[in-house]
């Protein structure tokens, strides 16, 4: 028994909660060849019914050093270490809000005036889940270690999948007549699979008779997660359903831009529409007969009229309905929706480089993202620029080398008009693979150069020790979101300060932005 | 260990400090009254609904109103009126906060019965009329909205998917418990001064208020709505002008003398005021003389030529009975009319505070739309209200004005208006207006018209011209409209008409002060003049004859009325979730 733990928390909203827990482990080597590990936690929490407070969490580990076997004695001239790793953890997570088991009447101050006052009110409680407890985590894990070429030569890989239940989430969806919002509760089971990965070579050789020494590390590692369990029989979209990837993105498909008035004409009425030059030839018909197509559901361009001009996003009827819309909302029926990326990061990488010789050092880490996708919000002003509130930021990007007009039809950017990124159910602000961005990038986060005068040097100057260093911080970023953005950092979308955000990410993009920092210093010591 | 984990479970029961458990609550009178402050708080029409939108309990409120009528409009479109823009997936108003407004309700009055016996059965009684009060009108809101919707009159449970998955229950049913409802409340709801003197609280006379605006509702709804095959509208149209009656006779309330002060005053404890939203310079602000002024932030709210017509003259007789008055300027159009109209509209003689003083000013052409710019909600002082969340007039929900004109059309609508109906109603609203009575000797040609002809009753239409001239712009009118199967009218083809204008490129004066305001043009823009506000005709802004005529607004908005629109869709994704409830015909899926 290590110990037990009592813990208690009054937060800042008046609300408390409180934590027991008891842990133990065990461990055993035999002839520092086989290693075997057990532990397990048994905790309480006082955010679930009385009949359900408590979980136990037991984990068990077993390693390998078949580098340590006789009959591989013959490799040890080039493999000093290896080790393979077998473990099976299981973790309880109580983050659930407290109380949230219990019917409660919670009075407020009401915003109508009775009487000359704010009067006071209490109201309907919300429901409650019919039961709550932990949410278990269990990984299962396998993992190599190696360390070869007297150690010049590290390598480290990981693999797990983690299986979560009784994940604490939102409940199914019901029918709005219950005129309450299903309560939270453990719903959901989750199955998460990922790998990480790390090789280090590190060595020295004189150059100019002096010693270089260097290292360099290398390290990658990537995760992605599916729901396997949910009540959504009918696979809806608005809610978690199995089969579902954590952080997917569905959004609709941009064939491209009008060209011309009259195909958005065509294209509207389902007519064919002829382009005549100023002699009254036809140079040009768009024939849409039988084809017509309404996409005024999710792609508005204008409060009145709302006629389609030439500039503006063409936006797919992949169904062939005649009508651009989400369907019934649910992943057999997606109307012309689909998944178009995945808000999650993926395939992250870091890299450290490290060099010394003759007092001079160099150190860079380097890190990065391959692949993530997000959307900007319609309060995103840094991206949206004049697209979002016409009287908002111009942006270089969206001048108009970079815009529509009928000389650059090319362009990225639409026909210029204001709130299409802003209001709901515009041609930009409902997601769409045009102008889904990936903020994937790769970052030089950390540099710097020092050097360390010579010990003699040091002496005779009366120190022990006398180094120079200069140090950058975010050096160089590269990532394909730059294309198109250069107000904003790819790590810097989200929400940033209380006072610009709110609950629909409105405003990303606002945070404080990423320094540069250059740090010049000297370093002495006696 | 055992022990321990004992200690440790008493440890582990954490009760909140500043919420308490459901399970008692609701059994004294000041829980009641406690809760009920909740129904104020979550269904009492806002200034917003009642000056802009519609007059509906906020939760089940949608967008529209008098702004969208015809007799207003703003420079928005508002696309339920056009069917390639709305259909049912565009539809709201069935979700939770909907529908959790009866959640609410309903648990109310499951729970209260804890109370019993522990207050007087008087007390009992006033505090279930005051939850069967907001369910009738909870209900009424929804069958304006959807018509036919699945009646609840107890909470239901999550797992009860009988109840979550049923199919609606048609207009006549639902009507009938509604009518139980607020017959029930009348009966039961006290009308002792502590729940009357606020104007803020449910109590009998705000059950009667309600009481009579539902049945009038419904019963002229199904006179004029032939086609749902209901031939009960005169027990409708009875219970309205009975609970009217009831009201009036009560003689607890009367007509203020000045008509401007009840929109424009912070308080709502006046004589005519029986229910109102309160707001105050420190407690509770709303924007709307910013709005009304602004043309960006606000919606440009404007009304129109021919409703502006139907004010009558100070002498009793229809402006329209004047030869040419097709043709007057703005100026004249203001002459010798209803006090109403300038209380309504900005007319030549309106004063605004600019820079601290108080100055005649024109109507702004860059923020009306019409020239008729509505000021009815602006603050006198205007200039010192021009910013966000400074103004706090207050707005009637219920007033006694709306009562006497219920009790007249429930009247005129049974055959049974006469000289003493006449005098009890119709005639203390004109005089207040400055209107000398006269009681009509025949159809007013022009009234009859305006109604596409759908009424030839002498009596039905000058209680109709009297209702919108009164009430115009206090969230009634889109029902009205409803309710006597007048959609047409909120689809002006060719868009909405607004001041006559001689010729295309011409300067005028508006106000007749001298000096010239307003010119509309097409090309190029003649030489500017200072001081003039210059209109440029395009696809949406027009005169009405090309070269002449009134200057019109909204000719590109395609929007078209069609019959299926009386009633709203079920949005499609309620019925995706519960498919036994039943589409409406007409409304397509977008």
């Amino acid at each position: 028994m290590d110990g037990d733990m009592l813990t208690a928390i009054l937060g800042e909203d008046g609300n408390e909660w409180a934590y027991a827990g008891a842990l133990f482990r065990v461990d055993y080597t035999y002839a520092s060849k086989y290693l075997a590990e057990f532990s397990g936690r048994y905790d309480g929490s006082s955010k679930f019914p009385y009949n359900s407070q408590w979980g136990f969490f037991p984990s068990g580990s077993l390693a390998w050093r078949f580098s340590e076997e006789s009959f591989l004695e013959a490799t040890r001239s080039w493999l000093t270490n290896g080790k393979l790793r077998f473990s099976i953890g299981s973790l309880g997570n109580g983050n659930a809000s407290p109380y949230s088991f219990m019917s409660l009447v919670d009075p407020s101050t009401s915003g109508v005036i009775l009487d000359g006052a704010k009067a006071t009110y209490a109201y309907v409680p919300g429901l409650v889940p019919s039961g709550l407890t932990w949410e278990r985590s269990t990984t299962y894990n396998v993992g190599l270690d190696l360390g070869m070429l007297n150690d010049r030569l590290a390598f480290q890989g990981d693999a797990y999948i983690r299986k979560t239940t009784d994940m604490y989430t939102v409940g199914p969806t019901l029918p709005a007549v219950l005129g309450a919002g299903s309560p939270k509760g453990n719903y959901a089971d989750m199955e998460t699979k990922g790998w990480e990965l790390s090789l280090t070579w590190r060595d020295s050789f004189v150059l100019a008779n002096k010693p270089f020494s260097y290292s360099v590390k290398a390290m990658a590692w990537d995760y992605y997660s599916d729901i396997t369990k949910f009540n959504n029989d009918t696979k809806s979209l608005s809610s978690y359903r199995v089969g579902q990837r954590l952080g997917e993105i569905w959004g609709y498909h941009v064939e491209g831009l009008y060209e011309h008035d009259a195909q958005a004409l065509a294209r509207t009425t389902g007519t064919k529409v002829d382009v005549l030059d100023d002699m009254g030839n036809v140079i040009r018909t768009y024939d849409y007969t039988d084809r017509k197509v309404n996409q005024s559901t999710v792609a508005k361009v204008s409060s009145k009229s709302n006629t389609y001009l030439a500039g503006d996003l063409i936006y797919a009827d992949l169904n062939g309905d005649g009508l651009v819309n989400n369907g019934a909302n649910t992943a057999d029926d997606s109307g012309d929706m689909k998944v178009i990326g995945n808000s999650l990061p993926r395939y992250q990488y870091g890299l450290t480089l490290n060099a010394n010789w003759y007092g001079f050092g160099l150190t860079a880490f380097f890190q990065g993202v391959g692949e993530q996708y997000w959307y900007p919000s319609n309060e995103t002003a840094f991206f949206w620029g004049k697209y979002g509130r016409p009287y908002g930021i111009d942006l270089l990007e969206q001048s108009k080398e970079n815009r529509w007009s009928e000389s650059n039809p090319d362009a990225y950017w639409p026909r210029l008009r204001g709130y299409v990124a802003n209001n709901s159910n515009y041609e930009l602000t409902t997601v769409n693979d045009r102008y889904i961005q990936n903020i994937g990038y790769l970052r030089l986060k950390n540099m710097m150069i020092d050097y360390s005068f010579d010990k003699k040097v040091c002496s005779s100057l009366g120190m022990s020790n006398l180094r120079l260093f200069v140090q950058a911080e975010n050096l160089w970023t590269w990532s394909p979101f730059f294309k198109h953005c250069k107000t904003m950092d790819p790590e810097g979308t989200s929400t940033g300060d209380d006072d610009f955000s709110s609950a629909n990410d409105r405003g990303a993009g606002t945070g404080y932005p990423f320094m540069r920092t250059w740090t010049v210093g000297l370093s002495v010591s006696f | 260990m055992a022990l321990a984990l004992a200690s440790c479970n008493d440890f582990l029961d954490c009760q909140p400090k500043h919420k308490f458990g459901s399970e008692s609550f609701l059994a004294n009178e000041s829980e009641l009254r406690l809760y009920t402050n909740g129904f104020l708080e979550k269904n009492l029409p806002s200034f917003g609904n009642v000056a802009f939108n519609i007059q509906r309990t906020a939760n089940v409120a949608s967008w529209g109103g008098d702004e969208h009528s015809d007799i207003g409009f703003t420079k928005t479109k508002w696309n339920v009126l056009d069917k390639t823009m709305f259909g049912t997936r565009q539809q709201g108003g069935w979700g939770t906060g909907s529908w959790g407004e009866l959640r609410a309700i309903n648990y109310y009055l499951d729970n209260m019965t804890r109370a019993k016996g522990n207050v007087d059965a008087a007390v009992y009684n006033h505090y279930e009329g005051v939850g069967r009060f907001w369910r009738a009108w909870f209900y009424f809101d929804m069958v304006q909205e959807f018509e036919d919707v699945p009646w609840y009159d107890q909470e239901i449970k999550s797992d009860d998917y009988t109840q979550l998955t049923k199919t609606q229950d048609s207009r006549q049913f639902v009507m009938d418990k509604v009518l139980e409802d607020i017959t029930f409340a009348v009966e039961n709801c006290s009308k002792a001064a502590k729940y009357v003197s606020s104007r803020t609280l449910i109590n009998q006379y705000t059950a009667l208020a309600l009481k009579a605006r539902i049945c009038l509702f419904e019963g002229t709804y199904r006179k004029y709505h032939t086609e749902l095959g209901l031939n009960d509208s005169e027990r409708w149209l009875n219970e309205a002008a009975a609970a009217a009656k009831q009201l009036m006779d009560s003689k607890a309330f009367s007509l203020v003398s000045d008509y401007k002060s009840l929109f424009q005053n912070s308080s709502v404890v006046n004589t005519e005021v029986i229910l109102g939203a309160a707001y105050d310079p420190e407690l509770r602000k709303h924007d709307a003389t910013w709005l009304i002024f602004s043309p960006t932030a606000g919606d440009c709210w404007s009304m129109t030529h021919p409703f502006i017509c139907t004010y009558l003259m100070t002498n009793g007789t229809p402006y329209t009975n004047q030869a040419g008055y097709e043709t007057f300027m703005f100026k004249d159009v203001f002459k010798n009319r209803d006090k109403r109209l300038a209380a309504t509209v900005l007319g030549p003689e309106y004063q605004k505070k600019v820079n601290g003083v108080m100055t005649q000013i024109n109507p702004l052409m860059n923020v009306t739309l019409s020239g008729y710019q509505m000021i009815k909600w602006a603050l006198p002082e205007g200039g010192d209200f021009d910013a966000q969340g400074i103004s706090y007039n207050s707005a009637p929900i219920f007033r006694y004005a709306e009562v006497l004109l219920t009790y007249a059309e429930a009247m005129a609508e049974l055959g049974k208006m006469d000289a003493t109906v006449w005098n009890a109603t119709i005639k203390l609203l004109r005089n207040r207006a400055g209107v000398t009575s006269v009681e009509p000797t025949q159809a007013d040609p022009y009234m009859e018209q305006y109604f596409l002809n759908t009424c030839s009753d002498k009596y039905i239409l000058e209680v109709r011209r009297e209702r919108g001239c009164e009430l115009a712009w206090e969230g009634l009118r889109y029902q009205d409209i409803l309710r006597w199967k007048c959609g047409q009218l909120l689809t002006p083809q060719g868009g909405w008409a607004g001041i006559y204008i001689p010729a295309l490129g011409e300067t005028y004066d508006l106000n007749g002060d001298g000096t010239k305001d307003v010119c509309v043009y097409s090309g190029t823009k003649p030489k500017t003049v200072s001081g003039v506000t210059y209109i440029k005709t395009n696809s949406s802004v027009k005169l009405s004859d090309g070269n002449s005529g009134y200057l019109m607004y909204g000719a590109d908005f395609n929007i078209k009325w069609e019959d299926f629109m009386y009633v709203r869709p079920v949005p499609e994704s309620a019925i995706q979730i519960n498919p036994n409830l039943k589409q409406r015909s007409g409304w397509q899926s977008l």
